[in-house]
């Protein structure tokens, strides 16, 4: 199989460059992660981040073909040749496929992500209905791997001030837990024209979220949130 | 913390753009009549403006297109022009010209006899 990787190594290179690569390798039932490890039998030096390798922990999001995925859970069989593969867009590099992430946790921690409730701490634990819990779905889900924060064209324009798909995500999550009691404050944070109304309903982060969680719905419900207190 | 000014306006810009762009919607059943099988002469045209509610419904009309194409032009500068000093004169250039079409409609409006 054909493959050409995004190479730079800060140390030695000056410039990136897309290195080809050409090995014996049958895809089927191969994900593209497999194939990077097979690479780097070869080529010890290429640099790529991976953990659990089953799409729970998120640390390989990188671009192949264009799209922002998990190498560890997208097939490989099917894949255009050569397979392109790039580090996620807009992040500085660090090497190779590995990308710096803090400007996105920097996001990420600006929005609380973890309850604040004020009352005295229960017996066991804070309940919640069946419905409330439900409220929850499609929001807790999100691994932060930045497959959609970084396929967001608000978020390549404004970086630093745009929060992103992922962490409005996450915003959304604790704005709409029954246990939370910090919804004003949190609504009072993300009313600015950038950090939540930079997005324009693009829809990329829906189109490349390797968990199949919906950030732009979760932004909808944020603004109705803004809606029904302002009105 | 909520600050009065600008830098809390994210809302109220958001909303009058979804408002703006309800009330055209509105309006385009009219619209589209007007220019596709509306009077065809002078006379006939001018007289379905007499009357006061039709004058304020077609300057609503362009009070709302007027705020959803400048608000369209802000977000469009605020990714592409990053130069404060290039970006608040734009923005302020379109925000006066906007302010020109709209007392240059009303003018036209009332002017009809």
């Amino acid at each position: 199989m054909r493959f050409s990787i995004y190479r730079y190594n800060p140390e030695t290179d000056e410039k990136p460059f897309m290195q080809a690569y050409e090995i014996d390798f049958d895809p089927r039932g191969k994900k593209v992660l497999d194939a990077l490890l097979a690479l780097k039998e070869v080529d010890e030096g290429l640099s790529f981040r991976r953990s659990c390798r089953e799409g729970v922990c998120g640390s390989d999001g990188v671009n192949v073909n264009g799209r922002n995925v998990l190498a560890c859970i997208t097939d490989l069989e099917g894949l255009k040749e050569p397979v392109t593969i790039r580090p996620l867009p807009r992040l500085a590099v660090i090497r190779d496929l590995i990308v710096d992430m803090e400007q996105f946790y920097q996001h990420y921690r600006a929005v609380k992500p973890y309850l604040i409730n004020l009352d005295p701490e229960p017996e066991n634990e804070r309940l919640q209905t069946a419905t409330e819990r439900a409220m929850l779905d499609g929001l807790w889900e999100c691994i932060l791997c930045g497959c959609c924060t970084t396929s967001c064209p608000s978020f390549w324009w404004n970086p630093d001030r745009f929060l992103g798909p992922s962490a409005l995500l996450q915003s959304a999550r604790f704005l709409l837990d029954s246990r939370d009691q910090a919804t004003d404050a949190r609504l009072d944070f993300l009313e600015d024209p950038y950090r939540l109304f930079r997005c324009h309903g693009i829809m990329s982060c829906v189109e490349s979220c390797p968990k199949g969680l919906n950030p732009t719905a979760a932004i909808g419900r944020i603004k109705q949130l803004l809606v029904d207190r302002s009105l | 913390m909520r600050h009065p000014g600008g830098a809390r306006s994210g809302l109220t810009i958001w909303l009058l753009q979804r408002v703006s762009a309800a009330w055209m919607v509105l309006m385009t059943p009219f619209m589209a009549w007007l220019f596709l099988a509306g009077p065809s002469e002078y006379s006939a045209w001018v007289a379905l403006f007499q009357p006061l509610y039709a004058k304020l419904l077609a300057l609503l009309t362009v009070a709302a297109l007027l705020v959803h194409a400048w608000i369209g032009l802000r977000e469009v500068m605020m990714d592409y022009v990053q130069i404060m000093a290039l970006r608040l004169p734009l923005l302020f250039a379109f925000l006066m010209g906007a302010l020109l079409c709209f007392g240059w409609a009303a003018h036209i409006l009332w002017s009809l006899a």
